[in-house]
């Protein structure tokens, strides 16, 4: 089978992968350096869009795509008839390599099945990524699946070259991967998680104790520990599990393991299915409410209670997450954008972190009306009946209309959130 | 009074700029515009008729860097209307002293300038992101067998300076050109050179890559989720035109509606195949789901058959929210047994007991006393991290009573297991597990003898305690009684 051959098939296995992120981590270049390509910015770029809407920043594809597990939900799995192509060590390092010096991509997203057993994989995995770093001296981003099964050696090894890891979680739930993913375990997924966790602690708590130069010098040769941290994936709408038990889990992995991201991807049909599965993909609009609320969660100050009440198990469809906390919450609208404190102002609807800290910015030099807000560009019109300026107050009424809901709601599609980012 | 002036870009308007300046010459005055590509020359040109104040002897101009690095940026603007709200800016800094004028992002001037800034970075970015490289081959070949490549662009914003040292810094072996219809930058591993724009047919038309990437491009695409719009939003029809992967997009968006509903009417029913060997699978073996549970599995084992059997425990809720059941460390026929309360963020990433804070403050006291921790075995009253959120971390919460004894038979079997002397229990909660009751550790602090027990009993402080003190008199004698409290199980232990 020809490369181009292959590079189809591999690639066509690998789109099922949300991340696609090239951020985080350090900044390298290749100025000055002998034998060496390559540069991270630290955030990102996406050098194209697919028809999908989603960012194509790396090479992501999959080192083979046969694989011994039998997830439901996978197009890779044993008992798929899908076409099966497995790449060269060689393959994946030119392709990288010739894709790379003509800005197609930042770097690499290397995934696998799982071929004969999880450490043989994850060594045809690192021998890739060892090949590039250390042979064609390429500095460019490495993002590496790491499999949960696979010794905590050869996940050292793979955190030694690449700039991010990562251990898909797939499902929230023990049942839901019993039902779905019968190898996979999601004591064992955690336990990797918490050893690469461990190994970033450790690198980071010896660099902080350096002393002496020469301690420094040593560090300063030694690779830093996936630097651009350890991301996941959820798929949704694969199995029951509701919204609040896919936050649950995200706001517990956030916590536990300090992750980067948490990718939720909407189970989207895969040819040949399983007819356990559902034959139609969620509602994207549904995704893109668990990328509004996990922000909520990570950078607006929301605790998971607030965002997914008990006993309400899916966020609404037809607002926005933050929107449904206001509503809920009336009583604490309308706030005076000349007073309010900063995590107050966060919870306006339609207020973005740009947008508050613009306002904090403004308001030490006088009042301000609507007319600066339009000025600051802040988004006003989902705003307007929840804040009091200097020359607008919403009227009573407004706050305890029945069609502030109506307001509120959007057509979804304005809503879809790029997938780069974070 | 009214002056006209011409700038080409941002070294021109400075200069222009500053003299203006020098002559205070009121904003409302003055009128930027564009040098028109009729008028080659960049020598300042005032409309004759004005008659200008002379400059002061000597000029001193402070500008915050900060605006100058925005000023670099707002000239790359295509707007004819970039100079004026820059001018005026720099009036309202420097002459009427606003230094803070920046940091008010509802200015109007601030808020126009912050418009095109946006925009030019933007258009920065976005040709770092959508330069297409074409390999060339050119003789003669240049040394040490570096490749070469050319690109075409054309931006809308004059970014290309802007975008440069990007291309510097990341293809920094290559030589590399990148041609616009307004200028062109040119890097050979030693200097960034920059020679006038050029034609489309100056670029190359071709790469033999160009299939591979469309190849990918086409493949990585997912049917199931076509939306044309966001991909438009971040992806413009304007940059289409010099992306060899563009061509695709009409034909992989029309094709898409067939595919997804394909794919629905293939859906298979499941075959049962047996599982390949070496297929992990923690599923297999039962968990302990009780305390009388655990009891039953837990005779007459080894620690490690034990370690084995309590990874899968169950027996509270206290597993669902902790990634390990942290077992105890220690020699198995250790004569010093010391019991903890319960793994802490650290150890539960870890999955071994005392390596945290409180952890390190234990082993630095049982060092002083000369009590070497890889003597004794080490475990916790409960397994598993019991926590609550806070902030972005974890908060260590304290075991309930439930806890303590859903776990304590996975104690017991530790004891009969390692057979020790002496229990030294650190903390209420070990005293909970070993005496049954709650104790106050101030008070009953030291041994305590149970005729009915095989081994003897020392309660003492736990470590965590001694760092949540404030008062370092105070902490300085609990830690006094702790190392003695030490000193006393060491030597009870080796009697």
């Amino acid at each position: 089978m020809d490369t181009r051959r292959k590079l189809e098939i591999l690639a066509d296995a690998a789109k099922y992968d949300a991340s696609c992120s090239s951020s985080g981590g350090v900044r390298r270049h290749s100025l000055g350096a002998k034998d060496a390509i390559g540069s991270t910015t630290g955030s990102g770029i996406c050098h194209s869009y697919a028809p999908d809407g989603r960012c194509i920043s790396l090479l992501k594809i999959l080192f083979t795509n046969a694989c011994i597990f039998d997830c439901r939900y996978c197009v890779n799995r044993r008992s798929s008839d899908t076409p099966r192509a497995s790449f060269t060590v060689a393959e994946v390092v030119s392709l990288t390599l010739d894709f790379y010096k003509r800005n197609y991509i930042e770097g690499l997203f290397l995934s696998s099945g799982i071929a004969r057993n999880a450490d043989h994989t994850m060594e045809q995995i690192n021998r890739v990524a060892q090949t590039l770093r250390c042979e064609h001296g390429f500095r460019g981003y490495i993002h590496l699946k790491t499999i949960p099964e696979a010794s905590p050696e050869l996940i050292a090894q793979a955190g030694k070259y690449a700039d991010r890891l990562s251990v898909n979680i797939e499902l929230p739930t023990q049942q839901g991967l019993e039902q779905l993913a019968p190898e996979k375990n999601l004591r064992r997924i955690q336990g990797s998680m918490a050893g690469i966790r461990a190994r970033q602690d450790d690198s980071r708590d010896r660099r902080k104790s350096a002393n002496t130069t020469r301690q420094r010098s040593a560090l300063a040769r030694e690779r830093v520990f996936a630097p651009a941290g350890q991301s996941t994936q959820m798929i949704v709408g694969a199995d029951k599990a509701g919204d609040r038990q896919i936050l649950k889990r995200a706001d517990y992995l956030y916590r536990s393991y300090r992750l980067k991201r948490v990718y939720y991807s909407a189970y989207s049909p895969i040819p040949h299915a399983s007819a356990l599965l559902p034959p139609k993909s969620p509602p994207l609009v549904r995704e893109n409410r668990l990328y509004q609320a996990d922000w909520l969660l990570r950078f607006y100050g929301f605790q998971l209670d607030e965002i997914t009440p008990e006993g309400e198990g899916d966020l609404p469809l037809d607002i926005d997450p933050k929107a449904a906390w206001a509503l809920r919450h009336r009583e604490f609208f309308p706030l005076d954008i000349n007073a309010a404190p900063r995590e107050s102002l966060l919870r306006v609807p339609g207020f973005g972190v740009k947008t508050v800290e613009s306002i904090l910015a403004a308001r030490r030099y006088g009042s301000l009306a609507l007319a600066d807000l339009a000025r600051m560009r802040a988004p006003v019109k989902k705003a307007l009946p929840f804040i009091i300026a200097s020359d607008h107050q919403p009227s009573g009424l407004q706050l305890d209309s029945s069609r502030l809901k109506q307001q509120l709601a959007q057509p979804a599609e304005q809503l879809l959130l790029p997938l780069q980012r974070g | 009074m009214f002056i006209q002036l011409h700038a080409k870009d941002f070294a021109s308007w400075r200069i222009q700029a500053r003299d203006m300046l020098a002559r205070q010459i009121q904003p409302d005055c003055v009128q930027w515009m564009d040098t028109l590509a009729s008028q080659p020359s960049l020598a300042l040109e005032y409309d004759a008729d004005c008659r200008l104040p002379d400059p002061p002897a000597k000029l001193r101009l402070a500008v915050p860097n900060q605006f100058l690095a925005l000023a670099k940026r707002v000239a790359c603007h295509a707007s004819p209307d970039r100079w004026n709200p820059l001018y005026r800016t720099l009036w309202r800094i420097s002459v009427e002293g606003d230094r803070s004028l920046l940091s008010k992002p509802n200015d109007p001037d601030v808020s126009a300038l912050a418009l095109m800034d946006k925009a030019v970075r933007r258009e920065r970015h976005k040709m770092t992101a959508f330069v297409r490289f074409r390999r060339v081959e050119v003789s003669p070949a240049p040394p040490e067998g570096r490749e070469s490549y050319v690109a075409w662009y054309e931006p809308v914003h004059d970014v290309l300076r802007l975008a440069a040292p990007f291309f510097r810094d990341r293809f920094a072996s290559m030589n590399w050109s990148i041609l616009t219809p307004r200028a062109s930058a040119h890097w050979d591993g030693r200097e960034l050179r920059y020679t006038e724009g050029v034609g489309r047919e100056s670029a190359p038309r071709d790469d033999e890559l160009e299939t591979y990437w469309k190849s990918y491009y086409a493949s990585i695409f997912n049917p199931a989720r076509l939306n044309i719009r966001m991909m438009e939003r971040e992806m413009p029809r304007r940059y289409w035109k010099n992306l060899p992967e563009a061509d695709l997009i009409s034909e992989l968006a029309g094709a898409s509606y067939g595919r997804a509903s394909k794919m629905v009417e293939e859906l298979e029913v499941p075959r049962s195949r047996p599982r390949p060997r070496g297929a992990p699978d923690g599923s297999e073996h039962p968990s302990c789901q009780s305390p009388d549970q655990i009891r039953w599995v837990a005779e007459d084992k080894t620690l490690e058959q034990l370690r084995d059997l309590a990874s899968r425990c169950q027996a509270c809720q206290l597993c669902e929210a902790a990634t390990q059941t942290v077992w105890g460390e220690g020699p198995s026929a250790a004569s010093l047994f010391v019991v903890g309360e319960q793994p802490g963020d650290q150890e539960d990433i870890v999955g071994q007991p005392f390596v945290g804070p409180a952890g390190q403050l234990l082993s630095e006291a049982m060092e002083s006393v000369g009590l070497d921790r890889t003597q004794i075995y080490l475990t916790n009253a409960v397994k598993h991290f019991r926590w609550k959120p806070s902030g972005k971390r974890r908060l260590h919460q304290r075991p309930s009573p439930v806890h303590v004894a859903s776990c304590q038979p996975w104690l017991a079997a530790e004891l009969g297991a390692v057979r020790p002397r002496v229990v030294l229990c650190l903390g209420a909660t070990a005293a909970r597990a070993i005496a049954g009751r709650e104790l106050s550790i101030e008070k009953c602090r030291g041994p305590f003898d149970d005729p009915a027990l095989p081994y003897r009993i020392v309660f003492t402080y736990h470590p965590s305690y001694l760092l949540r003190l404030e008062d370092t008199e105070r902490r300085a004698r609990v830690y006094r009684e702790f190392c003695d409290d030490l000193k006393l199980a060491s030597a009870l232990a080796e009697q």
